[in-house]
């Protein structure tokens, strides 16, 4: 079994980011194994809705700037992380604004 | 001096070691055993890893990587040396070795049951996303049209979407019946949310399958088979994992 990969195979038809495979870790090392009550207890199902938040935040930024996603920069919690791209979203959302009101026309017949 | 605890990565049947790996925080690992069975522990601080900090520290996402991240290396390289582990959650802390080892005393049947089960073998992740129905088409759009052109091309695009939202199921079934067929064990996890993925195209399929690891060459074949054969699906196959989705114990 030495002889295998260990690291994550390319997908058919795309890369996978590495971003995403945080998401798919998580999912395994949040939810999956050998689940029993240590001394030290903390309850992961409390976290379970910042989880999910994390894998929203996991979405590549552009992608998810292009559906509308952009709750973080408001959130005080992650909005320090977020900081660094905020010139990078600014672009986007300019972007995707301009392409919105071209497709708008296009729909208009105009 | 500020209290520890034991910090539990994982349990196997440990014969060989681990080579070079560290824990988190950079702290050696060591084994505690009970009969043939070990569970690979490292010492955290708990002011760190105690129940108040951890709560504070699981909401800070770079904290959570760099602990997940870890958490992973210690499980892949104890699978590489063993060939069969039982991967803990996240956080799993006892205070003590002697709890520890308490943990392997009553989870004894249950442990060696479920590394029976993992022994040689792999897990691996497939995904399968529905293509658009424009995706497949590639017809080009007018440049220009009137407005009940595009009411009428909206309304079909909306009938082509139903009539795959009731495919999709059908598809994703067949598409794991298949797999499974190379497979040990199967599991179907929750399709994640579009918004989640980060792509226009719907999951429909998010599947763990435990494989063999003399047949990983013929399911990778299986699943490019299957991405060939089934154009209106894509597929992202992921692995090998430790068999994470495969050690739940049954009193868990």
């Amino acid at each position: 079994m030495t002889t295998l990969d260990r690291r994550p195979a390319g997908g058919y038809g795309m890369t996978r980011p590495e971003p995403e495979s945080l998401a798919d870790l998580l999912e395994r090392v949040l939810d999956k194994g050998v689940v029993i009550a240590g001394d030290i207890r903390v309850d992961l199902l409390e976290i379970e809705l910042l989880t999910i938040r994390i894998r929203l935040l996991l979405v590549s930024v552009d992608k998810a700037t292009e559906m509308g996603i952009d709750w973080w920069t408001r959130d005080p919690m992650l909005s320090a992380s977020a900081g660094d791209n905020q010139e990078e979203l600014e672009r986007l959302r300019r972007r995707v604004e301009e392409l919105e009101g071209k497709s708008e026309g296009e729909a208009t017949g105009e | 001096m500020s209290d520890l605890g034991s910090y539990i990565y994982a349990a196997g049947r440990i014969t060989g070691d681990l080579g070079d790996v560290h824990g988190l925080r950079d702290a050696p690992l060591r084994i505690v055993r009970w009969q043939e069975l070990g569970a690979i522990v490292s010492t955290v601080d708990l002011d760190e890893f105690g129940e108040a900090p951890l709560r504070e520290h699981l909401e800070d996402l770079g904290w959570l990587e760099q602990v997940a991240r870890d958490h992973d290396r210690v499980v892949r390289a104890a699978w590489s040396a063993t060939g069969a582990v039982a991967p803990f959650r996240l956080a799993t802390i006892c205070r003590t070795d002697e709890a520890v080892q308490a943990r392997l005393v009553s989870l004894y049947d249950e442990l060696t049951q479920a590394l029976d089960r993992v022994i040689g073998r792999s897990e691996w992740t497939v995904k399968a996303f529905l293509r658009t129905e424009a995706e497949e088409a590639e017809e080009p759009e007018p440049a220009t049209q009137s407005g009940t052109a595009y009411l009428m091309r909206r309304r079909a695009e909306l009938d082509g979407q139903r009539r795959a939202a009731v495919d999709a199921q059908a598809v994703a079934d067949d598409v794991h019946r298949e797999l499974a067929q190379a497979a040990d064990a199967v599991r179907r996890l929750p399709p994640q949310d579009r918004r989640l993925t980060g792509y226009t195209e719907a999951m429909i399929l998010n599947g763990a399958y435990l494989v063999d690891d003399r047949s990983a060459g013929r399911f990778r074949a299986a699943v490019a088979e299957l991405a060939a054969r089934r154009p209106a699906v894509r597929l992202t196959l992921d692995g090998p994992w430790p068999p994470y989705s495969f050690t739940s114990l049954e009193s868990a």
